[in-house]
């Protein structure tokens, strides 16, 4: 098994604005390796959210090529690319992104049911919580939990279907250093036990450390290795 | 501000826009009854007078007041005259005329040659203002001013009055009890014969020819000879005729005018000597009547669509301030006050109102027109246009309706201003339930509206009575009717979810991702579809009632009509008898008249004609029953079974088997009858008895009873009368049907009637009559008459509201339900981007959209239907009853059109059409990571 599970070819993305095209990313590649934490890097503005999206397959780039673990996502049709989403890929966004009208519970059940998981749903769902520590809360609706509770549960959604890769924006960005760091630790402990691939993007300096690799952006160009 | 305000507006369009929709419509329908039933009243008065003249031949606009002088004052003559002057100031109306006529009590005259023939003459002097002018002189000349040297005055007279009188030109009449002061006697000399010079001219109250003991002076001569003194030698008869001009009568005054004439009535009537009197105050009276319950039942009829469009703003409105709550949020953080808050709405809503204001009046005017030309539910025919125009009335009711809109936008925003950001929010996720349901209002508003339907129903007949009196319905039932539909509707909206709720944990297990979700939203989100839910079973509730009551009305009246006349036309002839031709003829002759029959052929020969039978009618049959007694006053009718069946107009609905059977049965036995079955209940016949009948002059027949029947073509089993106590009371009609050759073989060929099924129109009967016969007693066109019952102020304007009612339905329905619907695809934005970021497929996403349509608007369409159709089938046979004619004989049969259905349902259909491709676009054009709102940075 290659231990490169997404490679980032020269990717470019531009948005149209009313002053001409703007160049998010100007021609980035990188190696995300298998089973690590990869930290991407940069300050607001940088180009590190419109790359966290391509390589989650939610965005396609306008030149260059992904593979996602040897596949291309660029040529892939769009009904592939959400099959994809929905059997390998596990997101959790700073806005924390949890589907109103179900509980906690429901939420991350439904993870499971999107992904047509054979295991046990109310099983692994309850499971999942209980490892980001929110056993006792999860017939909750999401508005009733606090934002740090609510963002457990986002990991816990994320995780439960066992993607292959989980790509979290900021995950820490509004909760406190504390609950940020619990969050973190989450995140290294999938790494370690169920041998998911993370990428998650941060501005926290404090968490820097704890990354396998980083690659850091600066005006839609990697500016480290 | 208000910059801000018009520029929050414009970013808002699609939203103000809608809200313009609803208030226009408001403000339209809201200015429009007045200046409708203003105008069809307008119409309806003019008709009414207009009727007056053609079948009284008589001015309607007529004034006649008169006063005897007994007691010899002048100027009891002048102070009249001055009450006569002030009369059309008085009504508001311009006088054509005003007619002095006086005229001194008969006398009798002497003529100064003495011819054998003439007898005493008694005459009457008088003068009547103007006559020169609207006379033409047949031989003599006109009389002068002034006596002449010998005294003797010119006077002229009415053909009439120169035969009747015998007299001749230049006869010389003295007069010796009419003296002056010098005691000399009155001398006229017959001067000139006159007739009317045109004989359209109103001048002519009464006609030239009743003048014919009169002998008209010149009216100064009058004036100068009786008149000068103070005492009044003589007894003078003063009428005047004031003859307003009727067509400048308006509706609106009426009232007004009734009082004046009640006035002069109090103040001069009640004594011999003077009294007024007028042509118009029936007609107004009877129109008071008539517009006072078309008044009431428009009004009424009216009402949903008011409480619907109310909703409409309302809902608009509240949508638009959730999607504005963050604004308002961040208005607030900035140190805005309640007051501003409010204000910025104010002037919003204030803004809608004037121009909806602005463009509501003339498409109010505009649906006036479109009611005026309806002619049955959703046609329209080329009318006269109404005479419209913006009244006060209108501008009221205008103003009133916008104050409740802004009432219905600015509300909600108190309730906004008041809670804070944090508040509003959490109230939005609480899924508490709504204080209607809490309060059970859906069963109290059901319970009452049943209750109304219970007790109604239990005094029917008196409320039909009352109807016949001219009182309108009481609006209590169309309440009760439109409690009913909102009941139902909120009741479905406790119960529709309980249903949703059972599909969706029968099946838990094999629902799809998608579905899954999109059940959730239903059973979750309800308190945000209720009112969507509500609101889509009132509009189609009211649509589908509006389409059944517009059509049960309209085809009831007609089946009414042609079931009472019997068949496309039913006329009789005017016969040729021993009666008419010999009127000297003594007692026992006339008992015994002898009718020339027409030829029959002459109508059998009609090619327009598809089917004519002969019926032979008698309303005054008698039966001697059992006991000894005779049942009067019985309809009897002789029929060819044959050409009968094929010409009388029948509804199959009206009896199990079809009436053929009845004719087929009598058929069998020259002797045999049918009877009416509340007869044979009455009076307990069964059948194969015999029955022995007769009419007035004839001898009794025998028949026997082959079938009984509940109703027979022509035949109305109850009708309500005016009773002895001025009250309508019911009154059961019984009839016997024989054969025609069996009453003519024994009562001889009387005056039968003929009946006719046209293949096309009936024009041809009008040359028939001119050409070929001695014209027709009775002559009743079923078309005709249809015709001019759809002219009816209140089948019209009932025509018209519920067609305008429909079309304002299907308009806030389709736009409702856009409004909604992008609302809510807007608002989930973030939520389409959490399943698409999972994994859901554009497919899947659509999918959750349908099953949304299905189970919330497919549900609510659904139940709004049978609801509409509940709605009709209990509470038309009551409505009906404001429709109702004195002589309705049939059961009412609720009558619902496909096509209504089809267009109702295919302007929703393609509204959800439409609604679905604009979503999906919405959604296809949404971007994953915009929704996401993950690409901030």
């Amino acid at each position: 098994m290659n231990d490169i599970f997404l490679s980032v070819k020269d990717v470019k993305r531009s948005f149209p604005t009313a002053s001409g095209e703007f160049w998010a990313l100007k021609g980035v590649s990188a190696e995300i390796p298998r089973g690590k934490l990869t930290i991407l890097k940069g300050r607001s503005g940088s180009g590190k959210t419109t790359l966290l999206n391509i390589l989650g397959a939610l965005d396609k780039p306008t030149e260059g090529d992904v593979l996602f673990d040897g596949k291309s996502i660029v040529s892939m049709s769009e009904h592939k690319r959400a099959q994809l989403r929905r059997r390998e890929v596990g997101f959790v966004f700073q806005s924390v992104a949890l589907i109103p009208m179900m509980n906690a519970l429901e939420n991350v059940q439904y993870a499971l049911r999107m992904a047509r998981s054979r295991e046990k749903q109310l099983d692994r769902a309850m499971e999942c919580l209980k490892m980001v520590g929110l056993g006792a809360r999860v017939q909750h609706m999401p508005q009733e939990l606090s934002g740090g509770e609510q963002q457990r549960v986002a990991i816990a959604r994320a995780i439960a279907h066992r993607p292959k890769i989980i790509f979290a924006d900021e995950p820490t960005g509004e909760l406190d250093t504390v609950t940020g760091l619990q969050v973190v630790k989450i995140f290294k402990e999938l790494c370690e036990r169920e041998g998911v691939t993370i990428v998650m993007t941060t501005h926290d300096t404090g968490l820097m450390e704890i990354g396998d690799a980083v690659i850091e952006l600066e005006d839609g160009e990697r500016i480290n290795g | 501000m208000l910059r801000f305000v018009i520029r929050k507006m414009l970013s808002k369009k699609w939203m103000i826009l809608s809200l313009l929709i609803g208030n226009i419509l408001l403000i339209s329908i809201a200015a429009g009854n007045p200046m409708y039933t203003h105008a069809v009243f307008q119409r309806t008065i003019t008709k009414n007078l207009e009727n007056y003249l053609n079948t009284k031949n008589a001015y309607p606009g007529l004034i006649n007041f008169k006063i005897k002088s007994q007691t010899d004052e002048l100027a009891k003559v002048r102070e009249h005259m001055a009450v006569v002057d002030g009369m059309p100031e008085a009504f508001g109306v311009d006088a054509l005329h005003t007619i002095t006529h006086y005229s001194t009590i008969k006398s009798s005259a002497d003529l100064e040659v003495v011819r054998d023939d003439a007898d005493d003459q008694r005459l009457t002097i008088a003068c009547l203002s103007d006559l020169e002018q609207h006379i033409d002189l047949v031989a003599g000349r006109m009389f002068s001013a002034e006596p002449d040297e010998n005294g003797v005055y010119d006077a002229i007279l009415s053909e009439k009055a120169i035969i009747n009188q015998n007299l001749m030109l230049d006869d010389v009449l003295t007069f010796s009890r009419i003296v002056d002061e010098k005691e000399e006697p009155l001398k006229v000399r017959v001067a000139g014969v006159f007739t009317n010079s045109s004989d359209e001219d109103i001048y002519w109250v009464r006609t030239p020819s009743s003048y014919h003991d009169t002998l008209f002076i010149a009216q100064e001569a009058f004036e100068q000879r009786f008149l000068s003194t103070e005492e009044l030698p003589w007894l003078i008869n003063a009428n005047w005729y004031v003859l307003l001009d009727y067509t400048a009568m308006r509706g609106e005054n009426v009232p007004q005018m009734l009082a004046v004439a009640d006035g002069y009535r109090h103040r001069f009537n009640g004594n011999a000597v003077r009294a007024y009197n007028d042509n118009f105050s029936d007609v107004f009276t009877a129109y008071m009547t008539t517009t006072q319950k078309v008044q009431v039942t428009l009004w009424v009829l009216q009402v949903p669509i008011f409480m619907l469009l109310a909703a409409f703003i309302f809902m608009v409105s509240r949508q638009m301030l959730e999607i504005e709550q963050s604004e308002i949020a961040v208005i607030k953080s900035r140190g805005a006050g309640k007051m501003q808050i409010f204000g910025i709405y104010l002037i919003q809503s204030l803004l809608v109102s004037a121009i909806a204001f602005a463009a509501g009046i003339p498409l109010g005017m505009y649906l006036c027109q479109v009611l005026g030309s309806a002619n049955a539910f959703l046609e329209f025919v080329r009318r006269s246009a109404l005479p419209m125009e913006v009244t006060t009335e209108a501008l009221i009711y205008a103003g009133a309706a916008s104050l409740l809109s802004i009432c219905a936008m600015v509300l909600p925003a108190l309730r906004y201003s008041r809670t804070g950001i944090v508040n509003a929010k959490r109230q939005k996720h609480r899924k508490a339930t709504p204080l209607w349901q809490k309060l059970g209002l859906d069963l109290i508003a059901l319970l009452v509206a049943l209750y109304g339907l219970y007790s109604f129903n239990g005094q029917k007949e008196i409320l039909s009575a009352r109807v016949l009196e001219g009182a309108s319905l009481d609006p209590l039932l169309f309440l009760s009717s439109s409690l009913f539909m909102i009941g139902c509707g909120l009741l479905a909206v406790r119960v529709v979810p309980l249903l949703v709720w059972l599909v969706y944990r029968l099946f838990r297990r094999w629902w799809s991702p998608a579905m899954y979700a999109s059940f959730l939203h239903v059973l979750r989100t309800r308190s945000s579809q209720s009112f969507i839910m509500v609101f889509l079973i009132m509009t189609i509730a009211l649509g589908v009632f509006n389409a059944q009551a517009a059509r049960t009305i309209n085809q009831n009246a007609e089946d009414n009509l042609y079931y009472t006349i019997g068949a496309d036309v039913v006329l009789q002839e005017k016969w040729d008898s021993t009666e008419s031709t010999d009127t000297e003829g003594s007692a026992a002759s006339a008992s015994e008249v002898i009718y020339y029959e027409p030829d029959f052929g002459r109508f059998e020969g009609l090619e327009e004609a598809e089917a004519v039978t002969r019926v032979y009618v008698n309303q005054s049959a008698n039966v001697s029953v059992s006991g000894g007694g005779t049942i009067k006053n019985i309809q009897l009718m002789g029929i060819h079974t044959r050409e009968f069946g094929s010409v009388a107009w029948y509804k199959d609905s009206l009896s199990d088997v079809h009436w053929y059977h009845y004719l087929n049965a009598m058929a069998q036995n020259s002797r045999a009858v049918l009877v009416s079955r509340n007869f044979a209940d009455k009076h307990g016949y069964e059948l194969g008895d015999s029955i022995t009948y007769r009419t007035n002059n004839s001898d009794s027949m025998r028949g026997v009873i082959y079938g009984f029947v509940d109703y027979f073509p022509g035949w109305v089993p109850v009708t309500y009368a005016k009773g002895s106590n001025g009250l309508y009371e019911e009154k059961e009609n019984y009839l016997i049907v024989a054969h025609l050759s069996q009453l003519q073989s024994s009562m001889g060929v009387m005056p039968y009637q003929v009946w006719i099924r046209n293949r096309d129109s009936s024009s041809y009967l009008y040359d028939f009559a001119e050409n070929n016969s001695k014209g027709f007693s009775t002559f009743r066109d079923a078309k005709a008459e249809l015709i001019e019952k759809k002219n009816d102020p209140i089948l019209q304007g009932t025509n018209g509201i519920l067609t305008v009612g429909f079309i304002v339905v299907l308009l806030l329905c389709s736009v409702g339900f856009l409004i909604f619907w992008i609302l809510s695809i807007q608002s989930r934005s973030l939520l389409f981007g959490i399943f698409r970021a999972m994994g859901m497929t554009m497919r899947e996403v659509f999918t959750m959209l349908i099953n949304e349509q299905v189970f919330i608007s497919g549900l609510s369409i659904a139940v709004g239907a049978l609801v509409g159709h509940l709605t009709a089938r209990f509470y038309m046979p009551l409505i009906q009853l404001a429709y109702a004619a004195s002589d309705n004989a049939l059961q009412l049969e609720l009558i619902s059109h496909s096509t209504d259905t089809v267009r109702l349902f295919g302007v929703i259909g393609a509204v959800m059409l439409v609604c679905m491709l604009i979503l999906g676009m919405l959604i296809s054009r949404m971007k994953v990571t915009q929704a996401l709102k993950l690409g901030e940075d």
